[in-house]
């Protein structure tokens, strides 16, 4: 009885800390965990992010690369850190549900964090090489109905959103492809550049200088609409595919239990950097395009996202922990 | 392919030699038992349990060379230096327990202070002081000049 | 004809004194970054980024790289004078490099080192001026199947590396194949051998093996006989450290041989400086009329070595430039900094932007001439760090050997890891099982089984791919005559086996000193 007095006195306690943080927060700097390596796409966003979100909170916020094992070094650094908004998380679909479905993790996914806002995706392009002699997704489907696994496609590992966006494609129009996963887009894209695989849906910076030499041919972007920097390559739901989508998206999230003001107060400041104009630009001709979508709406999205992975992921036969 | 210079013909080899290759051998086993667990698949088709099975195999048979070779000459003792052994054990562990929750600062005075008693004639006066001087250069180097996201101290 | 006017225009701009000034800034802090055993490149590279925002794009990267090939000069340093390897390739100038040291070499193999180092860059970079689209062109007709061709030949190597029992060498090799199934197989997603610990689905990480074998094992081995250990400074006149003319000699074809061999496996992405290194090693010990010589202070096993590693590091520039693909963490970095400066790498890139790509080149070229004039007066520096006592400097090593390891992810588990294997190494060492050729099963190991696999998926599980191409059937040739040359070097040495082994006892209490 008395340790369970104790535990309330002490749940209460912790509570009145927390509402009073939220009235200063923030009262001290705040790190943004990156689970991927300096100098790709996430980092950029996290670090123009982070530059924007200083300003306006009058706090350092610092980004933090925690790269490795599919992101769940970061996720379980965050999941596990006191939800008092001085964590946070650059959220994607790995670290919210398919890496803890797929790897024995120490953390649950959805669950362990607060969704504070969605502010960026990258499209996945699909792609072949230019001596594949293919120029439009019919003349694909058309080849790889006619001789099942003969067309190869290459992902960044199993249960990657690549790997997933074939998937896509195969159950969407009912063909069978080989896959080829490598450990990561570089050497997929070589591969693909020298023909030694045929077809890949991959994030579109690492492609745009060669298809704009013309050694890799776009077919189709699977991304809700089209990309300033490719505006003649349609979508795979123009193309008849109905909705598919499959681009790198990320957020930003807090460990589960953070203060709604708090989560309020960050939402707040996303919002207000995402508003600039120039950053916009910035993060576009790298190949980032802005989708801001505030703490409910993002909520929303990672359920019917988390469920639609899912499903995909069954259906590659993805080896479960 | 190279005069053997290392079995020492006219030393008999001790109980090291012959437990780590024995170790070597049980190590092979396991590896390929496991591996076997996880699906071989052919050779055409490999499955994810195909190398662990190939390479275990092929440690259990080289350690089994290695007792065979033994027979001939080893190394007679291990000579393991045990002082330095529990102390440096000792001290990184207390690092690896310490920077997290303690900050860096703690922590290397506690490796170095730790550490430097695996030599039997150190003095306190000069672990502390070896202590002080590396948990200063560590402060300088990795948290103001490289920037290192790790506390200088906790909280 | 046009192309050398490009190139003149990059010199130019590499030698206007904002390029110069931040190429000298950059190559500086590689250095010293390169010195600390432990603390990589990338760390430094990221932590500089920030700073190039404001300058010119071209003056951006001419720093940032100096940064990259600055460290790896600075890289054999620690390993040289006291077995502390940063980085896998430092690993193997340790080999020949620290036994210099206990005679009382250091000076003198921190020159050779120096001026290896710039050889293998400054020749790479030529061959970059006058040969980069074909080289693009080139790495992009090795496919898995080649790659994995290669990297057989290498682990074929590997078994050569150590002294000693031959098989004792192979059970390293095996060891480091074994070590290297640790974590998630990347064919079917399935985890090995992680017993469920998350900082393992990535693999062990290299720096821990490479810090562990040697780094502590070594400070294990060396406290015992402290008493015994005097550091053997030398002199350190500019004389000492200048080879005399045989040694110049002995050196000049080691460091040619490097640099090519660094230059082709440098270009070809993803395998890069490591398996260069190991493979510019164990093909100077294999030809070797004495290779009894290498791993007690062999001047060949560190010159080779050395000339590879920076000469494969200046070549990994071709695939990162010209084709926008990056061959490891680093360049990936690099890329992605030339992006946030608003250039786009490609095969646009040097049609494009030819002043920048040559000036980056060029820089590449001042900025080792500079290395070479900063490094010189410094190696009598780092030698006098031999003379502070060892009850001092093996702290310090621990120290920076923790952090180093713990600043790659920030897990604790590294440095039990690094703990481990010093055990590990001092039980081999005391046993005279040999730790490189464990390091090379344990980077080849997991590359082989990718590409052997990704070959197969290709072919759709026809091993005809291993023979039906060009290059695999030039490589296949090479493998098969090295075969045949090893089984004719058993062949012999089994008919002259009795005479050699009588000096055996006697050498075998000297290594056992200088272990």
């Amino acid at each position: 009885m008395k340790s369970r007095l104790t535990g309330l006195a002490l749940s209460a306690l912790a509570l009145s800390a927390s509402l009073a943080s939220a009235q200063d927060y923030p009262a001290q700097p705040i790190t943004l965990v990156n689970p991927y390596a300096a100098g790709g796409s996430a980092d950029l966003i996290a670090r123009t992010l982070a530059e924007g979100m200083t300003e306006r909170l009058g706090q350092p916020v610092v980004v933090e690369n925690r790269p490795g094992a599919a992101t769940a070094i970061a996720a379980t650094y965050v999941a596990q850190s006191d939800p008092d908004g001085y964590t946070l998380l650059i959220a994607s679909s790995p670290t919210h549900f398919i890496t803890p479905e797929i790897q024995p993790v120490q953390y649950e996914g959805l669950a362990d964090f607060a969704p504070v806002a969605m502010i960026a995706n990258v499209p996945n392009v699909l792609v072949v090489g230019s001596g594949a002699e293919l120029s439009t997704l019919e003349e694909l489907v058309a080849k790889a109905k006619e001789s099942p696994d003969t067309l190869a496609f290459a992902s960044v590992g199993n249960g990657s959103l690549p790997h997933l966006s074939s998937v896509l494609l195969m159950q969407e129009t009912d063909t069978q492809m080989v896959h080829i996963p490598y450990g990561g887009a570089a050497p997929a894209v070589v591969d693909v550049l020298a023909g030694n695989v045929d077809l890949a849906f991959l994030n579109l910076p690492p492609l745009l200088p060669h298809i704009e030499s013309g050694a890799l041919v776009p077919l189709g972007v699977a991304a809700p609409e089209r990309t300033p920097l490719l505006p003649d390559v349609a979508t795979m739901a123009e193309l008849g595919l109905g909705e598919f989508q499959m681009s790198t998206w990320f957020g930003v999230s807090a460990p589960a239990n953070t203060p709604e003001d708090v989560v309020a107060k960050l939402d707040a400041a996303i919002a207000d950097t995402l508003q600039d104009e120039e950053l916009r630009q910035r993060l576009e001709a790298s190949g980032v395009m802005m989708f801001y979508k505030p703490t409910d709406e993002f909520a929303g999205f990672l359920e019917s996202e988390s469920e639609r992975l899912l499903k995909l992921l069954d259906a590659a036969d993805v080896p479960r922990n | 392919m190279e005069p053997q210079e290392n079995t020492e013909p006219g030393q008999r080899s001790g109980p090291w030699e012959y437990a780590v290759a024995a170790a070597l051998f049980l190590l092979g086993l396991y590896v390929a038992f496991e591996g076997a667990n996880v699906g071989v698949g052919t050779l055409r088709r490999m499955g994810p349990g195909f190398l662990p099975v190939a390479v275990g195999c092929g440690l259990a048979l080289l350690a089994l060379g290695i007792l065979f070779e033994l027979r001939s000459g080893g190394r007679p003792k291990l000579d393991a230096p045990v002082r330095p052994l529990v102390m440096v054990t000792l001290s990184l562990g207390t690092f690896a327990a310490t920077v997290a929750p303690l900050g860096l600062v703690p922590a290397t005075l506690l490796l170095a202070f730790i550490g430097a008693f695996a030599e039997r004639a150190m003095t306190l006066r000069r672990a502390g002081l070896t202590a002080i001087g590396l948990a200063a250069l560590g402060y300088v180097v990795f948290i103001l000049g490289f920037k290192l996201p790790l506390d200088a101290f906790w909280g | 004809m046009e192309m050398y006017a490009d190139i003149l225009i990059g010199f130019e701009r590499a030698l206007s004194f904002d390029a110069l000034l931040f190429c000298f800034i950059g190559v500086t802090i590689g250095t010293f970054v390169g010195v600390l055993p432990g603390v990589g490149a990338l760390a430094a590279v990221s932590l500089c980024l920030p700073m190039t925002y404001y300058l010119d794009p071209t003056v951006a990267m001419i720093m940032l790289a100096g940064i990259f090939y600055g460290a790896q000069y600075g890289s054999s340093t620690a390993s040289i004078l006291l077995n502390v390897p940063g980085t896998v390739t430092a690993a193997v100038t340790a080999l020949d490099g620290y036994p210099m040291t206990q005679q009382g070499r250091a000076g003198l193999a921190l020159f050779v080192t120096t001026i290896c180092s710039f050889v293998g860059g400054s020749i790479a970079i030529i061959l970059m001026m006058g040969f980069t689209p074909l080289i693009a062109r080139a790495a992009l007709s090795f496919s898995s199947a080649e790659y994995f061709l290669i990297m057989a030949f290498g682990l074929f190597l590997a078994s050569t590396i150590g002294s000693g029992s031959q098989l004792k060498s192979l059970a390293m090799v095996a060891l480091g194949l074994t070590l290297g199934l640790v974590g998630t197989d990347l064919n079917s997603g399935v985890s090995r051998f992680t017993f469920g610990q998350v900082e393992l689905y990535d693999g062990i990480s290299l720096v821990t093996i490479a810090m562990g074998l040697f780094g502590v094992a070594e400070i294990l081995n060396s406290i015992v006989d402290d008493t015994s250990r005097k550091p053997a400074t030398g002199k350190i006149t500019f004389k000492s450290m200048l080879p005399s003319k045989a040694e110049w000699k002995v050196i000049v074809k080691p460091t040619l041989r490097g640099t090519a061999i660094g230059a082709v496996i440098g270009a070809l992405p993803g395998s890069g400086a490591t398996i260069a290194t190991f493979i510019a090693y164990a093909v100077e010990k294999r030809q070797s009329k004495t290779p009894e010589r290498f791993g007690k202070g062999a001047l060949e096993g560190i010159a080779a070595p050395e000339a590879a590693n920076n000469s494969a590091v200046q070549s990994a520039f071709v695939p990162t430039l010209s084709l926008g693909i990056p061959g490891d963490a680093l360049m990936a970095f690099l890329l992605g900094a030339m992006m946030i400066h608003g250039v786009v790498p490609g095969p646009r890139f040097l049609i494009d932007q030819p002043q920048m790509f040559w000036g980056l080149v060029a820089s590449f070229w001042i900025g080792n001439v500079l290395l070479l004039i900063l490094n010189i007066p410094l190696i009598g520096v780092w030698v006098r760090m031999l003379s502070i006592p060892y009850n001092i400097l093996f702290p310090a090593m621990l120290f920076f050997i923790c952090i180093g390891v713990y600043s790659i992810e920030y897990q604790v588990f590294d440095i039990a890891l690094v703990m481990i294997f010093g055990i590990v190494g001092l039980v081999m060492n005391r046993l005279a099982y040999p730790a490189a050729p464990l390091l090379l099963g344990f980077i080849l190991g997991p590359m082989m089984e990718e590409h052997f696999k990704r070959a197969l998926l290709m072919s759709r599980g026809s091993f005809s791919i291993f023979w039906e191409r060009p290059i695999s059937v030039v490589l296949l040739a090479l493998l098969a005559g090295l075969l045949l040359l090893s089984a004719r070097a058993i062949w012999k040495s089994q008919r002259a086996a009795s005479p050699s082994s009588l000096s055996e006892p006697q050498m075998q209490s000297q290594t056992k000193d200088t272990q």
